[in-house]
């Protein structure tokens, strides 16, 4: 990402939580498992690998993506919950991304988490009262009756009336909506100006999640809390955020207003993950972008556009003209030519044909007999008929340079695409960018 | 003729305070190939009312009542044997919310469809059977290989796709998919609903679809079943429940759901949690959480009525839809409906105080 990300609207922005180029990465090789997958190794885990992005004051900012994108690390490394690998974070304008002692104790107190799972993240031997005031006593606020007054207020401003009545209960007594609210008023005990919460309404039923999706807006207005949300549920984000950033495998690929990324996404990534959502109404005609494969994994990171194993809109090689998605299909098979995977004995067998062809490779990977672009077409068939007899390397070579995308290399640039929406993506490199004011 | 016709079906488990009713007087038929939705919250006995179909209930569970017939055969008739030999797998399959709970973990996941094929298609060789079982990953999009693999080895949206390549190997005339793709990201639950969908016709199976989702209900169904309280409260076919529906139920859960497509919605909850179902009484089952309940509907119980053809309902105020629909658009509507119960006036969550989702959490098993 470049460093205009979260420098939105001018130089001048201030922001409550900012993170530069931050980074969270986990050593490969430190549970027992991976190491005998993986043998010993100084490989990491890219789960964060810098992001740049401003949180504005008072805002509902929503991050989303696949599980094992890195949105969850990316919030909790931005609080300090992970202590992150690189980068810098400032709260407040303030750096912290090394403030320790009183600094770090006043900033834990500011930046509070609210967890996924109402059912585990309470202490089953706690009363709600013993649960809200453990904070309290932790930091040492006020006097014994403040804090006891302040028990009672969170528990009401979480929406638990009459309070009195919740405070004696145990967790076990309580419903999921409930809990859910009693994690909430803890995380406000400490009067915080900043929440993380880490898919709020996803244990949920459905027809309650409103209201606790109604009581964080209502502590966003009342409190002029800055939140940010967390989860994996579009549809949700566009109702409860003003911004949404989507993640792909450790970086952030688009920004933009929660209508307008939804509405009119720009980044390949998030049109494919908008057109993937199913509509409630039966009149949308919903048009699914496919992609190809699965997430990959993160310790094997693509090169370039980290999305460019799939991308149905990867740019095409200078000075040919494919059908895009013929030339999808070409990069599908260029990419196992090019890692040595493609056995044309292996598609012969599976075909049960006589003998191993050009054709059926083709075939295999849905590359049509002939393309339209004649030169494109004379450049795969070289490298085929290399394959066919056994020069797997001639015609890694062939490909390699003949059909290199700019997808597929250098640093990828984030593009201020509309005035509100950045997305870091090759198509809009040649846009005239957008001037800001 | 229907292909499965359930009548009056009574499903109890066996609680401490008695019989919970999770599946209590519920008609339901469904046509060859056709898709059903069931959908409604947790504890809602959507998913008991689907597993009684194959008594895949655990040993707490007993069939009280009513008949299910399928393709001319009284299910409820057949011994525990018989239906396992007969009816299980080759007629009516099941895929479950969570495929990795379904497979054994030490057998490859080839083994265990290859077992399938074998146990109920006599004279299959084995090769036969693993050649189908490649054929089938084949055409799901796995790796013909990887039938060699254990189920750890695969990602949660293969060991899904396995589980529906198992559910199919025996071409059945019913599948039942329980939340088949709730815990997969969005990317993968949409090749996943395509496969699904693709698959089912092709092999012309009907299928009864159980979600909390109304829009994967709304993409993938011909007809929506909106459960309650063990009954099926609300019955037509999916536009009609999606764009004209007439039960406060189905109305609330319309708006509590998030619609992507939406810029301004207002989402309401439904305050409350759904009903004990250990003596339920007379009375709508609704009638506790409804903003529309009047002194009737905690009295009377409200029997389906066909409103337009095949459109059914069980309110007692049905037929004041106008009123309804709008009224239920109103947050006030929803936040002004007070029952003195404590949990209804804030909100109820996914503790099912009747115990019928607790003991709803089986999956079928590979070994079935
Ligand atoms: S940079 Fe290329 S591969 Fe990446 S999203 Fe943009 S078009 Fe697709
Ligand atoms: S019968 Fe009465 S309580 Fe039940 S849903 Fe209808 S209006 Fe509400």
């Amino acid at each position: 990402m470049s460093e205009a990300t979260g420098r939105v609207v001018d130089g001048s922005e201030t922001y409550k939580l900012e993170v530069e180029d931050l980074e969270k990465h986990f050593p490969v090789n430190s549970g027992i498992v991976s190491r005998i997958l993986r043998g010993e190794s100084d490989q990491a885990v890219r789960a964060v690998d810098g992001v740049s992005l401003g949180i504005r004051e008072g805002e509902a900012f929503g991050l989303a993506g696949e599980s094992g994108c890195g949105k969850t690390t990316l919030g909790k490394s931005a609080i300090r919950l992970l202590e992150p690998t690189g980068g810098k974070i400032y709260f407040d304008g303030t750096e912290i991304t090394n403030a320790s002692g009183a600094e770090i104790n006043r900033f834990r107190r500011e930046a509070q988490i609210i967890h996924q799972d109402p059912y585990q993240s309470l202490n089953p031997r706690f009363t709600v009262y013993e649960w809200i005031k453990e904070p309290l006593d932790v930091h040492g606020i006020g006097t014994a009756e403040e804090r006891d007054a302040r028990v009672y207020e969170t528990i009401e401003q979480a929406g638990l009336k009459p309070a009195e009545a919740y405070a004696p209960e145990y967790p076990s007594e309580l419903s999921g909506g409930e809990r859910q609210r009693v994690g909430i008023a803890r995380a406000l005990a400490l009067e915080p100006s900043f929440l993380l919460a880490d898919e709020p309404a996803s244990m949920l039923d459905v027809s309650i999640r409103a209201s606790i999706l109604d009581l964080f807006k209502r502590l966003q207005t009342d409190l002029g809390l800055t939140a940010v949300y967390i989860s994996h549920d579009l549809s949700l984000l566009k109702h409860m955020c003003d911004r949404i950033g989507i993640m792909y495998l450790g970086e952030l690929v688009e920004v933009a207003p929660a209508d307008e990324i939804i509405n009119d996404p720009k980044h390949p990534y998030t049109q494919a993950l908008v057109s993937s959502v199913p509509r409630i109404d039966p009149d949308e005609d919903r048009e699914r972008i496919e992609l190809v494969g699965e997430v990959p994994d993160p310790v094997d990171m693509p090169s370039g556009c980290r999305f460019h194993p799939r991308c149905p809109r990867i740019v095409q090689p200078e000075g040919y003209d494919f059908d895009q998605d013929d030339w999808r299909a070409v990069v599908n098979l260029r990419r196992d030519v090019l890692a040595g995977d493609v056995d044309p004995e292996a598609i012969r067998r599976n075909r049960d044909d006589d003998e191993a062809s050009a054709l059926a490779i083709r075939d295999a990977y849905d590359v049509p007999d002939r393309l339209a672009d004649a030169a494109a077409d004379d450049v795969l068939d070289a490298a085929l008929s290399d394959v066919l007899a056994g020069d797997s390397n001639d015609a890694a070579d062939v490909l390699r340079r003949e059909f290199a995308t700019p997808c597929e290399s250098g640093p990828i640039e984030t593009h201020q695409v509309t005035p509100t929406q950045e997305a870091a993506c090759v198509l809009y490199d040649e846009d005239e960018p957008y001037t800001l004011e | 003729m229907s292909l499965l016709e359930i009548r009056d079906l009574k499903t109890y488990y066996r609680a401490d305070g008695g019989w919970v009713r999770a599946t209590d007087g519920v008609s339901l038929s469904i046509d060859r190939g056709e898709t059903v939705g069931l959908v409604g919250e947790s504890g809602s006995g959507k998913t008991t009312l689907a597993k009684s179909i194959i008594r895949l209930f655990p040993d707490n569970a007993e069939i009280h009542g009513g008949s299910i017939d399928y393709d001319g055969t009284e299910i409820t008739d057949l011994s525990d044997k018989e239906l396992r030999r007969r009816i299980r797998w080759q007629e009516i399959s099941m895929i479950p919310q969570n495929a990795m709970n379904g497979f054994d973990p030490v057998y490859t996941v080839g083994q265990q469809i290859v077992q399938v094929i074998r146990h109920h298609e006599e004279g299959v060789s084995k090769a036969d059977a693993r050649d189908r079982a490649r054929d089938l990953f084949d055409e799901l999009g796995i790796e013909p290989d990887r039938i060699d693999d254990y189920p750890h080895q695969f990602s949660g949206g293969m060991a899904q796709r396995a589980m529906i390549a198992l559910a199919l190997a025996l071409g059945p005339s019913l599948v039942l998919a329980d939340e088949p793709t709730t815990a997969l990201d969005v990317v993968i639950q949409d090749r996943i609903l395509e496969t699904i969908k693709e698959k089912q016709a092709e092999i012309d199976s009907a299928m009864i679809m159980i979600t909390h989702d109304m829009s994967v209900v709304s993409e993938t169904c011909d007809r929506i079943a909106v459960v309650y309280g063990g009954r099926i409260v609300e019955i037509a076919d999916a536009r009609t429940i999606i764009t004209n529906p007439r039960h406060p139920y189905t109305l609330g859960l319309r708006n509590a759901f998030p619609d992507i497509s939406d810029d301004d919605q207002e989402l309401i909850s439904i305050p409350g949690t759904p009903p004990d179902l250990v003596d339920p009484g007379e009375g709508c089952r609704f009638a506790p959480r409804c903003p529309f309940a009047e002194e009737d509907c905690w009295e009377i119980t409200p029997e389906p009525q066909e409103y337009e053809p095949g459109h059914f309902v069980e309110c007692h105020r049905a037929d004041e839809i106008d009123y309804l629909q709008s009224a239920a658009g109103e947050k006030s509507t929803w936040q002004d409906a007070t029952t003195g119960d404590r949990d209804a006036v804030v909100d109820g969550g996914i503790v099912d105080t009747s115990g019928a989702d607790a003991t709803e959490t089986e999956g079928g098993s590979a070994d079935e």
